[in-house]
């Protein structure tokens, strides 16, 4: 399982989320109050990018139908979504943010 | 009841908002038996990908589909398909379906949806003439779309506007037909309505405004032309009428259930889905007393049959919480994911915010201070903290609203803390 490079650092504000690519998979990276987390990028509802979705406490909310993931754990908490999204560590090396997969 | 044997939910109507009450039932903890009778030979699907990539030809409507069959197996619900109920009998808590079979309930919950409104003129058994609500509809729709040539809307809502964009990336020549002077009239400002007919133009879609269709011809069984009142005649091999849903209240109302005969139509509910004793309507089919609107209102949304269910639920276990808030739909045409928060009203202002011209930007309705409405165009992030607003009623200071580099969410967080009680 080798750890790619996704970004820095810099790259993402507390509260913010992008969208990048790894190795073929899609991945939304989340600030949340200065850690950094990973899940993956499509909503297991209908086909929608979770990147363009919106952070609060801690909660990813799909911009489509409005399904809520927790980012930390990926669990499915409400609206229409019933799977988890999957989730990815991050490690932090300097200002490097690394995921593997 | 209570102590008694098992007690029976009955559902009628498998759809979406059907589907999802027998869901919620059981997640909030109804431990008896959950009837589901539907009378399309479909499980539970969701409709919104009919339009869209049903038609487009990227997915099916079994992809759309609810629930596996195992989920309902293993929350123990009994779906019956193309099983159509045909009499309810209130009093003696019973229902009756085609055949003569009877089922008695202890809470029965009316789910019915709508059916698709025709046109009143000559030409509508034609083939090549259909409507877009089922499944079925779907799958025909997309077989006729495959083979390319012209096709013809008749009716500039949100289901023939989303059929225009699938039939242009099918390859079809498309005309949309309107007899408002409007696309979207009823749901949208003009404003936003002149930007969809300009990305439908732009994409060679011939939209004729003022135009109203006087009949379907055609040869052998088969639509060749649609004939306007100006007199043209259109070549059409498909002709796809969307001008609206009918709400399915005849069960309701020939039980003695209080129906909206007047306006839109619509079994009437109170603020927590009620019918009457022990009987609950819930999505298309309903007409309920909105708790933040304030008033009655009958929605066409996969929100609104994603949410009453919930607020159903909780009332028929004993815990009713009044439903309502600030309604959203969304369509998809072409690239443009467009969002729409409130209901459409009088604004004496409208607002955009972000330039246009870079395909995500928003435009806000703004009444007495206070955002009325949203168009959001492709930019979904965006809803959260407008819905906040828009709930809350705050009343917001139009330049930050209109300045990109004031984030909305931070002007839904000052109306939120503003709006506590001290
Ligand atoms: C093509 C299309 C595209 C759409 N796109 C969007 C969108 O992009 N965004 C959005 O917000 N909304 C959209 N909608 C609206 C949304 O799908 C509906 O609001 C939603 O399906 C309503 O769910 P419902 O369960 O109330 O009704 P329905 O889904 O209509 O289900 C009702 C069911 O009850 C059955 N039934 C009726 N009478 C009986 C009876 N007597 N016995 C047994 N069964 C009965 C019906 O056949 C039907 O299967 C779209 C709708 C359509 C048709």
């Amino acid at each position: 399982m080798p750890w790619c490079k996704i970004g820095t650092k810099s790259d993402l504000s507390d509260g913010e989320v992008m969208g990048v690519e790894v190795e073929g998979v899609p991945l939304a990276v989340y600030n949340v109050d200065g850690e950094f987390f990973a899940t993956h990028n499509i909503c297991t509802h209908a086909f929608a990018l979770l990147s363009d979705g919106y952070v609060e406490d801690g909660k990813i909310e799909c911009p489509l139908h409005q399904g809520i993931f927790d980012i930390r754990t990926g669990k499915a908490e409400s609206g229409p979504v019933e799977d988890d999204v999957r989730t990815f560590t991050v490690r932090i090396e300097g200002d490097d943010l690394l995921v593997e997969i | 009841m209570g102590s008694m044997a098992t007690r029976s939910a009955v559902i009628v109507g498998a759809g979406q908002a059907g589907a999802r009450t027998a869901a919620a039932l059981r997640k909030q903890g109804w431990q008896d038996r959950i009837l589901l009778l539907g009378d399309e030979p479909d499980p539970p699907y969701e409709r919104p990908p009919l339009s869209k990539d049903v038609l487009a030809g990227s997915t099916s409507p079994e992809n759309g589909r609810i629930y596996g069959p195992e989920w309902y197996a293993d929350n123990a619900i009994e779906l019956r398909t193309s099983a159509r109920v045909e009499t309810l009998e209130i009093g003696a808590r019973r229902i009756v379906s085609g055949g003569g079979s009877a089922e008695n309930f202890d809470i029965l919950v009316l789910a019915t949806g709508c059916r698709a409104r025709t046109v009143d003129c000559p030409g509508t058994g034609l083939e090549g003439v259909l409507s877009l609500r089922t499944a079925r509809d779907a799958r025909r729709l997309e077989h006729l779309l495959g083979s390319g040539g012209d096709v013809v809307l008749v009716g500039g809502g949100f289901i023939g506007l989303e059929v225009a964009a699938s039939a242009v990336a099918r390859g079809c020549r498309v005309t949309v037909l309107e007899t408002q002077t409007q696309l979207l009239e009823r749901a949208v400002s003009s404003h936003v309505a002149d930007h969809l007919a300009r990305r439908h133009r732009h994409r060679g879609v011939d939209i004729r405004l003022g135009a109203r269709v006087v009949a379907f011809e055609g040869r052998i069984g088969r639509l060749r032309a649609v004939r306007l009142a100006d007199g043209s005649c259109l070549p059409a091999d498909v002709a796809v009428v969307g001008v609206g849903g009918i709400p399915n209240v005849e069960l309701a109302q020939a039980a003695g259930l209080s129906c909206d005969t007047a306006g839109v139509g619509g079994i009437l509910t109170d603020s927590h889905c009620r019918v009457a004793d022990d009987v609950y309507a819930v999505g298309d089919c309903a007409r309920f007393d909105d708790a933040w609107l304030g008033r009655p209102v009958r929605l066409e949304s996969w929100e609104n049959a994603e949410l009453a269910p919930q607020a159903a639920a909780k009332a028929i276990l004993g815990a009713p919480e009044g439903y309502g808030g600030v309604p959203w739909f969304w369509t998809d045409q072409y690239d443009l994911n467009l969002q729409l928060l409130g209901l459409k009203q009088p604004v004496e202002r409208v607002l955009v915010r972000c330039d246009p011209e870079s395909g995500s930007f928003l435009t806000l309705g703004l009444s007495e201070g206070r955002i009325a409405m949203a168009a959001l165009f492709n930019a979904g992030r965006e809803r959260r903290p407008l819905k906040q607003l828009i709930e809350l009623r705050a009343i917001v200071d139009p330049r930050a609203l209109a300045d990109p580099d004031t984030p909305l969410k931070r002007l839904a967080k000052e109306a939120a803390a503003n709006g506590k009680p001290d």
